[in-house]
This record gives C-alpha cells, structure tokens and sequence, in this order.
C-alpha cells in the first residue's frame, strides 16, 4: 500500500480536491491579512490555519520525504531491529501519534500567542502559520528521521557523533539552561493565576491529592486501568472546581487559600522539590495522565465552540505596540514576536521528544512524516486557537490583564486612564463586573496570560454551550492549565535533575548513580533551587517578571531549536543531499538572525524595558542618589543582581550558538570538499521483514 | 503486527453490512471498534497486547508479569527519560 507521495502522481479528483483547499486557504489567509475593519470572524483563522497545514504536510512535507530525506518503506526501523518488547516496539502509527502528540503539546503554545498578541493578531498568526509549516514541522520531522537512522539516538549524542564533542557539550549544557527557564516562567504563570484567588488556589490545590488518589488506584486497587482511572479523575476535578466556588464564599475557608505571589513562589517551589523526590507512581505519573486527557479533551471543545460560536476577534490586525512600548513585554515586532510565538511556531525541545521515544515505536520509516510533521502541525493549530481566544477579548479588557502594574500604574483608575488613552476603551466598572462574573476579585495585572486565556475561553464555552456559568468555566479553564503547567514542571525538574545527576557523575561518580537517594536530594535542591530563584524575582519584579522571564525562554527555546536544525543540516550534506540542505537551512539561517537580534537587544538596548544592562544601570543609579522609595530600595540590589545574572544567560545562549554554527558550516564545508570530518553515523540499511511494506 | 486503524475497520463493516439487512448490528460493532480504539490509544490494553505479545515471541517460554508487576515496570521505564515538553 505505497501512498502517493509525489504531487504527479495524483488523480484529476484528488487534484481539484486541492486545489479547491489551496483556493480556500488562500481565501482566509488573504481575509486575515487584508481585513480592516471593527472585527473579524475568528472562523477565517480556523480555515486558513486548516489549509495552510493540509497543504503543507501534503505536498512539503511529501517533498522533503521524498527528495531531501528519501524515506524508505522497505527499510528496517529501530523498532524492528532491535525489538526488546519494550522501548523499541513496533506500534501502530496511531498510537505513536498519540503519545508523540502528548509529549509534545504543552502550555507554551497556549501562553505565547497570548502574549503576542499585544502586537495584534496579525503578525503572531503569520508567524504561526509560516514558522510551522516550514519551520517547526521541517525541525520534527527531519530530526525524528535523522534518529530514525541512527538506532534512535538522542539530540545530544548525535549532536556528538556529527559534530564533535564540542556540539555534543553545547546542546546539552544548552538543555539545561533552557529547562530552569521554562520552569521559572510557567511557575511564574500558575503563581500570577492563583494570586490573591481562593477559588484558583483551591482548585489547583486539590489537583495533588486526586492526583495521589489516581496514582494509588491505578497502581493497587485496579493496576493499569487508566480509563477507569481518568474517567474518576476527572470527574474529581470538576467537583474541585465546583468545591472552590463553594470555599471562596465561606467566609474562613477562603482565608485559608488567600496567598499574595511570593507566598504562592514558595509554595510552588516546595512542592517542586517534593514532587521531584517522591516517586513517580504517586504523582508524577497519575497527574500525567489526567493532565494529557484534559489537555486533549479541552483543545477539542474548544475547537469545536469556535467552530459552532464563530466569535468576532476584536483586536486591531496590528496595534501601535509594533515600535517596543508594548505594555506586556518590551521590544519591536521584529525580533520579539518570533521569541515570544516561540513553541507554537517552531520549539527546539520537540528535538528532544521526536529523538527520544518516538524513533524507537515507529514500524515504519514512511510513517515519519505522518508523526513528525503532523504532530506539530497539530500543536500549532493549539497555538492558532490560542490566538483566536486571546483576541475575541475587548482589546481594552486584553490589556487590563494582561499589563503589570509597573507599566499601567497600581491604581486600577489609572490603570483604565493609561489603557484608554492607547486607543483600547476599557473601565473599572467594566473590569469589576468581569471580574465579578468569573468569581475573582479584580482581573488587573494578572500577568502570564494563563488569566486572560481562561477568561477568553470561559467567555467561548459559556456562549457556545448554551451555559452562563462563567465563573465555573474560567476556573474550570485557569484549572486545566495549572495542571499541565505542573505536570511540566515536575518532570522537567525530573529531567533536568537526570542530566546534572549525569554532568556531576563525571567529577563525583557517586552522584551520577540516578538511584542513590543523596544524589537525588542534592541534584534535586540544585536543579528546584536554579528556577526557583528566577520564579521568586519574578514575582517580587515590579515589571512582572514575565517581561524578562518569557523573552529568556523564548530565546533559550529558539536557540534549542537552532541546535537541532544544525544537526540536521549537517546529516542532510553528509547524505550527498547539498542541492536540498536549504530544506533546513534557511529556517536555521532566520532562528540565527532572530535569536541574535533577540539577544543583542536584550543585551545592548537602551530601553528600561529590554535591556537587561540599561535597566541594572539605571536602577542602580537611582539607588545611589537615594530616590527609591524604602521598599523599593531594599528589593533594587536583588533587582540588579538578578538583571545582570540575566545578560550573563543570554550572552551564553549567544555564544553557545554561533559557536556551533560555525562549527555545522566548518564540517558542512568539509563535508563538501572531501575534507576530514565526523562521518554520518547512520546505520546500515537492513530489509524490513514485516509483512506491510 | 500493524493494527487496523479505527476508520477501515468501521468501513470495512459497512461495506459488508450492506449486502445484508443487519445495519443495525453495525452501530454495535462501530462502538465496539471504537471502544477498543479508545483502550489502545489511552493504553488501557497494554497488559493484553503484552500478553498476547508476549505468547507470540516467547511462545511457551517464561511467564509473562502480573497486571500489577507490568504497570509497575512499565510506568518505571516510561519515565525514565524526558517525558514533557513546553
């Protein structure tokens, strides 16, 4: 059953099936980018996000399987040569999707589109269309290929065995920088969602012991019956829900759960050590099922209540926050929106999934297109819903949220002043009654975009399900992120405690045995202790913290990225492929400029609001000549400290970069001229003996 | 090894109830497909498709492992490794 894989060999039907999808992507895209007016129906972004990757992953996607990387169907996979029955299994192609998918998808895709969209909803949703078809879906799918060939390697070593040993160290010390980021930030995201909200506190607090709960049903009680499991799970956490409306109207309970953000920052980072040393069956791996199942379940119903509501976006196509004055994050469109898009677009961390466990299920190579390409095409349509929920908003509203109170002003009567005055009419009363309907006390300020995007989604759901219960749904909403927030930042603290396990064992061999429980208390403390320092600044920072957090991410994110696209390239000229090495190249070329422009602003600019080093400066001269109010003053030393520390992380993600570009382009060079080099490792070609090929 | 997918199992069934008069019975069996379907992507059959894995290749040789023993194992090995992303 060879599939067609190259556009000629269609039929007349199939061709004008496509061109009527090519036609109509057209349509939508062109209504997106040319519409002025006072809104536009989101349905056109569904349409034209729909398309956009049909096409994509049908005819690129067909073209790099079939001319860049020459998929062989008739070639033995990892899975098949190696069986063991356990990490490498062939296993239906469905399945693999599922758990790639799963891995995959996590909350950046929902928080940056949200955060881009102060720019309005044009340029993120290009980026997100663009970036994905030719970019991140390009980045999944040749990586999981390249692993494929290579015995399913990991990112890390084939880094090593293609670029040498100095690649090798830099994608690795580069991981881990960018997994005590991620976990500052998304933690910073939860604490802002749970900030002075008995209601949200209590919910996501009642997440751990039903987490528990599962984890012992589903090891003693009923062992692997993870639907039973789930199905009580969820059900659970939508009594939660329920019980933390309950709670937040009770007069003491309430009282109980009412935490400002640094209280919240220190809770977090104790139940991140504690969810690190525990083991995984009592919560780690039970969260991590429900968590899959409400992320799946909910992006469907959100799906599908755009699709039946078909709500007006209401932000402008683009806002007067193109020039850097953005209140949620500071900085120009070009480089800030493609570092903020971030994992919607292209994410260097799927690297690691599409190089891990994925290579070694997959029965067939022909079916990488179908895991690699289409897993992210789907991940980016999360981000284009995102997108959708973030800009149904009134502006005005978008930017109450979403704005710290540094920038705005404490006051929510300036605050309303200064949001109006930018052109995005907006009121206390307004944002009071909003506040009111979604059972919170007030919606200023509530950085992270996790706030925003539960109450655009809150907003869809009740009007789409026929349901004026908004209060539930936003909790329902603030809930589900919390938890796959959570989940992320249990098992990165996971992975990142493995890898400084892995590091530290070269020097102390004692702390590399990853089972030795002093080893995995002291890696355990580095590694909570690493984001949880950024998650603590961040929420004494008078910015927010997001500011300078999301950005760093982003940044560490994209250079990730740009890591594995130099593998890539490199394994594409070694093939003897040079004529199509552009293939991954040029989107590796564009990460280089963006992240390098990113970085040098953040380094360099002159602006309070993106320069790390203007703002340590500037601080620090107000706190000399003494015109910092006393609490200010005794946070600015911790301020400048952590502004400084900041420009040392981004000047390495810097470095690390171009050092390992001009590396890919010296044995690339070398590659092409005969020169001495690392030679491809990829494995031999063994005929498939499975009866399908 | 491969599995049918969901879909050409369902229209497989149509396609054969249609010769006869028991359409009824193909609701029936579309939900029974789809039940299965349901289990093998949530990995509620895993135990049976290791069992019935493990009859095939080790036919006769060893036991295979408790409900309970293979969950443990298998959760064990799962996170062993980067599980999540952003």
């Amino acid at each position: 059953m060879q599939q067609p894989d190259t556009p000629t060999s269609m039929g007349w039907g199939q061709r004008l099936v496509w061109a009527v999808v090519a036609v109509l992507g057209a349509g939508a895209a062109g209504a997106i980018a040319l519409h002025r007016g006072e809104s536009i129906n989101s349905i056109w972004f569904i349409v034209a996000a729909v398309c956009i990757y049909a096409l994509g992953f049908r005819f690129y996607g067909a073209f790099v399987a079939a001319r860049v990387l020459a998929l062989d169907a008739t070639r033995a996979t990892p899975a098949e040569r190696l069986n063991d029955g356990r990490d490498y299994l062939p296993t239906n192609r469905w399945i693999v999707f599922g758990h790639h998918f799963a891995a995959i998808a996590g909350p950046g895709p929902l928080i940056g589109p949200t955060l881009a969209a102060q720019f309005g909803y044009l340029p993120g949703t290009i980026w997100i269309l663009i970036g994905a078809v030719l970019g991140g879906c390009v980045q999944d799918f040749v990586i999981l290929f390249c692993s494929l060939r290579r015995n399913g390697r990991s990112l890390g070593q084939m880094a090593r065995d293609e670029l040498g040993a100095l690649g090798g160290a830099v994608a690795l010390i580069g991981v881990m920088a960018i997994m005590i980021i991620l976990i500052a930030v998304l933690g910073l995201v939860v604490v802002n969602a749970m900030k002075h909200s008995p209601w949200a506190t209590s919910t996501v607090a009642a997440t751990l012991p039903i987490a528990v709960l599962i984890g012992l049903y589903m090891r003693s009680f009923r062992p692997g019956r993870v639907i039973e499991g789930t199905a009580l799970g969820v059900a659970l956490l939508v009594l939660s829900v329920v019980a933390g409306g309950w709670i937040n109207h009770h007069p003491v309970l309430r009282g109980w759960f009412d935490y400002n953000g640094p209280q919240l920052a220190l809770m977090i980072i104790a139940y991140g050590f504690a969810a690190a040393v525990l083991p995984v069956w009592l919560l780690l791996a039970p969260r991590d099922y429900l968590s899959t199942f409400m992320k799946i379940g909910t992006i469907v119903a959100l799906a599908i209540a755009i699709v039946i509501l078909q709500p007006e976006v209401k932000m402008p196509a683009m806002t007067q926050f193109v020039d850097g004055t953005g209140p949620i994050f500071g900085g120009t469109l070009f480089p800030f929106v493609f570092i903020t898009v971030a994992c919607g677009a292209i994410s260097g961390f799927h690297a690691l999934i599409s190089s891990g466990t994925t290579p070694k299920l997959l029965g067939n190579e022909r079916d990488a297109r179908f895991i690699g390409y289409g897993a992210m095409a789907m991940e980016s349509f999360v981000a284009i819903m995102a997108m959708v929920a973030a800009t149904v908003l009134d502006p005005g509203v978008y930017f109450a949220i979403n704005s710290p109170a540094g920038v705005v002003g404490a006051e929510t009567a300036r605050a309303v002043q200064t949001i109006s005055d930018w052109g995005f009419p907006v009121t206390v009363e307004q944002m009071t009654a909003l506040a009111r309907e979604m059972g919170e006390a007030t919606l200023f300020a509530r950085t992270g975009g996790a706030p925003s995007l539960a109450v655009g989604m809150a907003s869809i759901f009740s009007q789409a399900f026929g349901s004026t219960l908004l209060a539930l749904w936003y909790h329902f909403a603030i809930m589900f992120e919390a938890l796959f927030i959570l989940t992320t930042l249990d098992a990165g603290t996971r992975v990142a405690r493995f890898m400084l396990q892995d590091m530290l064992g070269n020097i102390f061999p004692a702390l590399g045995r990853t089972s030795w429980y002093p080893s995995v208390l002291i890696c355990s403390a580095m590694v909570v202790a690493g984001w949880g320092y950024f998650l603590y600044i961040g929420t004494i920072d008078p910015l927010g913290g997001i500011n300078s957090l999301w950005p760093l991410f982003g940044i560490a994110n994209q250079m990730l990225a740009a890591i594995a696209l130099c593998v890539a390239t490199t394994v594409i000229v070694k093939s003897g492929r040079l004529r199509h090495a552009w293939v991954t190249a040029v989107p590796l070329g564009w990460l280089v400029v963006i992240t390098t422009a990113a970085a040098w602003e953040k380094l360099f600019s002159p602006g309070l609001r993106i320069g790390f080093l203007a703002h340590a400066n500037d601080l620090s001269q107000k706190l000399a000549a003494g015109v910092l109010p006393p609490g200010k003053a005794a946070q600015a030393p911790q301020l400048i400290f952590n502004d400084r520390l900041d420009a040392v992380l981004t000047a390495f993600f810097l470095v690390t970069t171009w050092v390992l570009v001009i590396e890919t382009v010296r044995i690339c060079h070398a590659a092409v001229t005969g020169r001495r080099c690392p030679p491809s490792a990829e494995t031999p070609y063994v005929r498939t003996q499975l009866a399908e090929a | 090894m491969e599995i049918k997918t969901p879909w050409s199992r369902v229209r497989e069934v149509w396609r054969r109830s249609s010769r006869g008069p028991v359409r009824a019975a193909w609701l029936f069996t579309a939900a029974a497909a789809l039940w299965r379907a349901l289990r093998t992507v949530t990995g509620d059959d895993a135990y049976e498709r290791y069992v019935a894995h493990h009859r095939l290749h080790h036919g006769g040789k060893g036991v295979p492992m408790s409900r309970a023993e293979y969950f443990r194992a298998e959760q064990r090995r799962r996170w062993d490794g980067i599980r999540r992303c952003c």
